[in-house]
Order: C-alpha cells, then structure tokens, then sequence
C-alpha cells in the first residue's frame, strides 16, 4: 500500500529532517509512528501525502510515486495535519461536499457516510455552522470526516487524537479498525503511546530523522512496554 | 511601560513581515522572502517616485501662482484621507479581532496596554504610508523654498503627529462597521456594503477637492479661494502647513494637542470596551440545526470555483479592494453615456479634447486594479494543506481563481463597455476596442495576478488586509496594470494613432499567452514548494 525508501529530506543547511528512512505498509495495517518531537514524523507524513517536496528517495502508494504521479496517488489516500485548519468561510456540510466533489463521491455515498460518521462524532446538528465558530475539536471531527469520506486506500493521519474528547478519541479507534478490516492502510503519528500500543500491528519509532527499528509490534516490543521501548530506543540514539 | 514596549516590539516583529524574512531557514523559503522584500522596496520606490513626481508637477504649478505654502497644505489632507481609508480596513484584524488575541489577552498585562500597543501598530502602518506623500513633498517643498533650519526637525515631528487624527476616526468607523456586522447573518455583505459607502463617500469628497484644485480658472482666478480649501476641508492639514511656513506656530500646538487629545480618547475608549468589543467578535451565530437532505454533486471544477467564489465573498476588505474597480467601470459608463464629454472633467483635463482611442485605455486600467488574483494563492492561508493534499491539478485551481476575475470583470465589462458606445457613439472598428481592450486586459491582468502570487505568497497572514492590501504581488499588479494602461493611452493620445490599440491588443495578448504557459510549466512544482 506505502513503501518509502530511502526518504531524505533536509530545510537547507546540513541537518536532515529525514534521514534515509524506509519502511513499508501493508493492506490491513495500522501502522503508529512514533518520535519526540521534531523528531521528523509531520515531514515524513507530508512528503507521503505529496504537499511537502524531498531530496531522494521514493514513495510509493499503490505501486504509483508520489513524485511523478502525484494526483493519482492522492486519489487514494486521504491526509489530516495535526492542526487541521479548515475552510472558516464554509459551513461544516458544505466543506463536507466540497470534498466529496473533489473526489468524485456519488450523492448516495457521500450521504450515507457524512450521516454514519457525522451521527457518530455527535456532529450532526452542527453541520450548519461556519466552521469558524467550530471549536478546535469539532474541526478536527470535521477534518476527520472528510478523510473518511472517500474510503481511502491509504489514511494518513498527524497526531489524530489530540483534542478530540475522550468519546470521540474511542469512535475514532473504531473508524481506524473499521476501514482496516476492509483493506485499506492507515499510517498515523501519535504520542499516545497507551493508544499506539493497543491499536496498532505496526509500530516505527523515529529519532533526529532517523528510524531507529520499525516492524511488527510484538516483535519490536517484545516482552517490555513500548513506552519503556522507546524510552530506552530514544535516549540511546 | 516595560509590557507596552514588549507588545509594542512583538507588533512591529510583523511589520510588513520582515520578521519572518529575516528569519527563515528554508533555502526556498529564503528565495521567497527576499523577492518578496525585493518587491515590496521596488514598490515602496516606485511609490515614492509617483509621489516625488506628484509634489513636483503640484509645486511648479503653486510656486506659479505664488502659493507654494499649499502644497504642504495639500498633500498633509492627501495622506491623512490615504490613512483614514487604510484605519478603517485595517480596524478589523490590526485593532480588533486580531488572530492572537487570545494569547495576548491571557499574559498578565492590562487591558489598556494591549489596546494601546494594538493602536501604535496600526499608527505605525499609517506613518508609513503617510511618509510615502510627505516626505517627497516636504523634500521638493525645502528645496523650492529654502526654509531656515527648524523646518526640518520640526517637519518630522509634525509627520509624525499627522497620521494620528485620521487613525482614530477611521478606527472608530471601523470599529462601527465592525460592531454592526458582526452579528448580521449575513455580515460579511453588510461589511461590503458598508465598506462600499464609506470608500465611495471618501472617493467623492477628495474627487470634488482634487477637481476644485485642478480647475486652472479657480488656481489661476481665486488664490483666497485655494488657500481657503484646504483650511475649510481639513483644519489640521492647514495647521501643519501654518506651522511649517512659520504663518502660526500655534498651529503646531493645535495639532500637538489635538493628536494627543484624540489618542487619550481612543485609548480610554477602547480601554472600557476593547474586551467587550473582542468577545463580541469571537463569538459567531450558530446555524439552523442540520438534517441531512439530498446532497447535490458537482464536478471538480466546478467545487473548485464554488470554494473560491464564497471565499471571495467571505472577505469584505478582499471585495471592496478589487470589486470597487468595476463599480468604477459600471459608473464611468453610466457617466460617460449621460454626458459625453465626462471623460475630460473626470481626467481634470476638461480644456482638452480626449480622443476615443484613449477611453480603452481608461476602461483596462480600471479592470487591471479589480484582478482578485495577485491576493487569491495568499488567501488560502493556512488552509493552503487541503488543496495540495487534493487530488487536484494546479492548473484547475488557477483557473478557478481565475474565473473569479473574470466572472466578476466580463460583466461589467460588457455593461460599461455598451453604455459608452451608446454615449460616445464611435465607429465600429473604434466600439470594437472599447470591448476587446478592457477583457484583454482583465485577462491578462487576471493571469499575472496568479503569475505573480505563486511566486510572491504571503501565506502566514493574522488579518486578511495583509494578504489583500499590503502584499508584494497585489502592489505589483497595481502598478504594472497603471502603466501597461496609461503608458500606450497617453502615446494614443499624443500621437492620435489608430494603430496603438491593435499593437497594445497584440503585445497584452502575446504577454498573457506567455504568463499562462509558464504558470502551467512550472505551477505544480510551485504548488509543491508553498507552505
């Protein structure tokens, strides 16, 4: 679903905010990825997510890359940045069919699944709103349906559980697990790492750019906790 | 003290975002950062040359009649009714309803402290643009009139005082229009309304001013009468020119007193409601209860120009800065098809016959000033992520952005366009140009808005008048649009040449043609590097 090789990318100068980083996700994986902050997990996201440029390396969703073909691999895959910052001007529907447009969802899809997600984030009602008077959660939930609202292939999301309340937080877990079981990837960065332990069959943990170790969880992890992991994994590094 | 100066110095750290520039570590955020500070100091001297030139047409013809005193007189009214416009659009987001008010309202620093430093960075706005007309003015006046040596410290400090009289009107105004719209459903057209007739009051009342003091009979005729103009206008322009000229130095007192009175009275004021105001601001209506009913479907392009279309309209400050031009065209039709020979007064040149080959011209530099485009890239802000994480091409986004101009341009072209050829009744090759020169120019116009903000994007803006009013690329469009107009309408005009028009057509065209293809070269790798 996503390989990455080889991915490097430095802002000028001679410190790399990615440092030959490879790692791959399959169909069906959660993937977490975890690192301190600055650490060069929002860049990695981006550059997957085809809106921040590289220096080498490839990444590939579905076989196609990012850098040669990038709107087809956009037509995939679905992003949200840690502080989704949403169209203020819009109310939360119309953003909802603004996207469902660009993607290409037919009336009866995008219905259903703006009602399904909507209901579930307790966000109906507001739909009408401006996103402007939206608290910072209802954005993100607003964010978080319009990811959702193409089914993507490949779900990437930045730090998906920070200021969502701890009902929301738990459907989310669920979406997560919901559209997994039905083949797709998602490839998320979080500091939770209680949530990463539980919900994720893959786990990278990246450090000054680097990928420190990444695979399955229990493998990684064995016996210990991953935070006791990546205690010990970042402070060495 | 310490908390003002703090705040103050946090302010100015964003003046015009040199700031940013000069502290930005990515090599391409570099690049951006100087060629938007390039374009921003070519402005700044292309201004201050406009001006310069201003002050010495305007000085030979007083020093003619022997009122070169005027000049100050005049242009001291000039800036202070250029800043009264930029106070009330700048009220909105400099003063009130600022992005970081939350931040800033939470440190353990007064109230009025924070108004106080809010109301120095709006002066400190306002003082520059005050100094792009009084600085070349005091400079041509000192050398026409060799004043004694305390002119000069005492022209600055007066320079400094000037602004502060306009800004507080224009604050109160606009925290007026403000209050009153932001609680309306549909605010942000009542801002545009609003806006629309305040601008266009202003408009009149400096047009009737500029026409009385262009009318060589009155020049000529009634020095009392010139003298008296600016004293009857604007009393505080007539101090700072008494004060100057050595006529009353009591003037400078006036002014001195009448700044510090009218900022203790902002201050006070804003000290008792600046909270009250603010959360007023933060708070926005909640909408009708939702229930989900048939979502229509649209294709791609056409979500695209939807987004862009109410984006454009959601800003009121972006619509009274570009949609003003085409109501501009809309009245100069209307004027021209009720009295013919309105071209002629409406340029001050009402001795002069205007020939027709000219109005074409008029008609493209009206529409290069309402080209929504130079400010559209830099509206998206901080959203800009959505878009690129789209599956959208960026060719189809520019023309989204593009069909904005146009939408809004091609109309009231053809308006315009149909009353002045009912007006002026030209020939047919003649009526012909007065359509196709103005929609090339929208066009083309349109094209190197789009042109010019991908390269220049001002993308980290607080408040909405940095992005539309205070950008390199919209100041750039201006001033290209004003002399890719005005420089082959005065060669027609000089020349009479019927041939000015086709070969101006023909160069604008080539031009777009060659805009367009290098957006769609190299647009996407563009797209790929804004951030």
């Amino acid at each position: 679903m996503l390989t990455i090789e080889h991915l490097t990318k430095s802002y000028g100068g001679d410190v790399k905010a990615v440092d030959d980083l490879s790692l791959t996700v399959l169909p069906g994986d959660i993937y977490g990825f975890i690192g301190h902050n600055g650490a060069g997990k929002t860049t990695t996201l981006r550059a997957v997510a085809g809106i921040l440029s590289f220096d080498s390396g490839t990444i590939r969703i579905n076989g196609k890359s990012i850098a040669e073909d990038p709107i087809a691999c956009k037509r995939e895959m679905a992003y949200m940045p840690d502080n989704p910052d949403i169209y203020d001007h819009l109310t939360g529907i119309q953003y909802l069919n603004f996207v469902a447009d660009i993607y290409g969802v037919s009336e009866s899809d995008r219905e259903e699944r703006i009602k399904y997600y909507a209901d579930a984030f307790e966000m109906t009602p507001r739909l009408n709103d401006l996103i402007a008077s939206c608290s910072h959660g209802m954005k993100q939930k607003i964010a978080l349906i319009s990811a959702l609202i193409h089914k993507p292939k490949l779900l990437l999301l930045d730090e998906p559980f920070v200021g969502l309340d701890p009902k929301a937080s738990h459907t989310l877990k669920g979406f997560m697990t919901e559209l997994c079981d039905s083949g797709s990837a998602i490839f998320f960065s979080t500091h939770v790492l209680e949530v990463a332990e539980k919900l994720c069959n893959k786990i990278a943990i990246i450090t000054g750019g680097r990928l420190v170790t990444a695979g399955e969880m229990d493998k990684v992890k064995g016996d210990e906790s991953l935070e006791t992991l990546f205690l010990e994994l970042t402070d060495h590094a | 003290m310490r908390e003002l100066w703090i705040l103050i110095k946090l302010q100015l750290s964003s003046l015009f975002g040199i700031n940013q520039i000069l502290h930005m570590k990515n090599a391409e955020d570099k690049k951006q950062g100087k060629r938007a500070l390039g374009a921003l100091t070519a402005m700044l001297f292309a201004l201050g040359y406009f001006s310069v030139l201003y002050s010495i047409l305007m000085a030979e013809g007083f020093a003619q009649i022997g009122m070169l005193p005027t000049l100050l007189g005049v242009m001291a009214m000039a800036s202070s009714l250029l800043i009264l416009m930029f106070s009330i659009f700048e009220t909105k987001g400099v003063l009130l309803g600022f992005g970081d008010y939350d931040i800033v309202m939470s440190w353990p620093v007064g109230v009025r402290t924070v108004a106080a430093s809010r109301v120095v960075g709006m002066y400190a706005y306002n003082f520059i643009y005050g100094l792009m007309l009084l600085l070349p003015a005091g400079i041509v006046y000192a050398i026409k009139a060799s004043p004694a040596l305390w002119f000069y410290p005492l022209y600055l400090v007066l320079m400094l005082l000037l602004p502060a009289l306009p800004t507080i009107v224009g604050a109160l105004l606009g925290t007026v229009l403000t209050i009153a719209t932001a609680r309306a459903k549909k605010s942000s057209l009542f801002g545009i309304l609003a806006q629309f007739v305040l601008v266009i009051g202003l408009m009149l009342l400096s047009f009737r001013a500029s026409t009385s003091l262009a009318d060589p009979a009155k020049m000529a005729g009634s020095a009392d009468l010139m003298a008296g103009l600016v004293s009857q206008m604007y009393p505080p322009a007539q101090w700072f020119q008494d004060a100057l000229t050595g006529t009353s130095l009591v003037s400078a007192l006036w002014l001195l007193l009448l700044s510090a009175a009218s900022i203790t009275l902002l201050l006070f004021w804003l000290g008792r409601s600046f909270v009250s105001i603010n959360s007023r601001l933060k708070s926005k209506p909640r909408g009708e209860t939702f229930v989900m009913r048939r979502q229509a479907r649209a294709d791609q392009i056409t979500a695209l120009f939807r987004r862009e279309w109410k984006r454009y309209f959601s800003s009121s400050i972006y619509v009274v800065n570009t949609a003003f031009s085409y109501v501009m065209l809309l009245a100069a039709g209307v004027a021209l098809l009720v009295k013919a020979d309105a071209l002629s007064s409406m340029m001050n040149m009402p001795e002069m016959e205007i020939p027709i080959s000219v109005v074409p011209f008029v008609l493209a530099w009206i529409v290069s000033m309402g080209a929504t485009t130079p400010a559209a890239i830099s509206m998206e802000g901080r959203s800009l992520w959505i878009i690129k994480s789209m599956p959208v091409h960026a060719r189809d986004w520019f023309a989204s952005k593009l069909a904005v101009t146009m939408v809004l341009a091609v109309p009231s072209i053809l308006v315009s366009s149909t009353l002045i050829v009912m007006g002026l009744k030209p020939g047919l090759l003649d009526a012909i140009w007065l359509y196709l020169t103005p929609l090339a120019y929208a066009t083309a116009f349109g094209v190197f808005g789009l042109w010019l903000n991908i390269r220049m994007p001002r993308l980290d803006w607080k408040t909405e008048a940095e992005a539309v009013k205070q950008s390199g690329s919209v100041m750039i469009s201006v001033f290209t649009g004003m002399g890719a107009a005005l420089l082959p309408g005065i060669f027609a005009a000089i020349t009479g040449s019927a041939l000015v028009v086709p070969i101006s057509l023909a160069a604008i065209l080539l031009l777009t043609l060659v805009l367009w293809r290098s957006l769609m070269r190299s647009g996407e790798r563009r797209l790929l590097l804004l951030h």
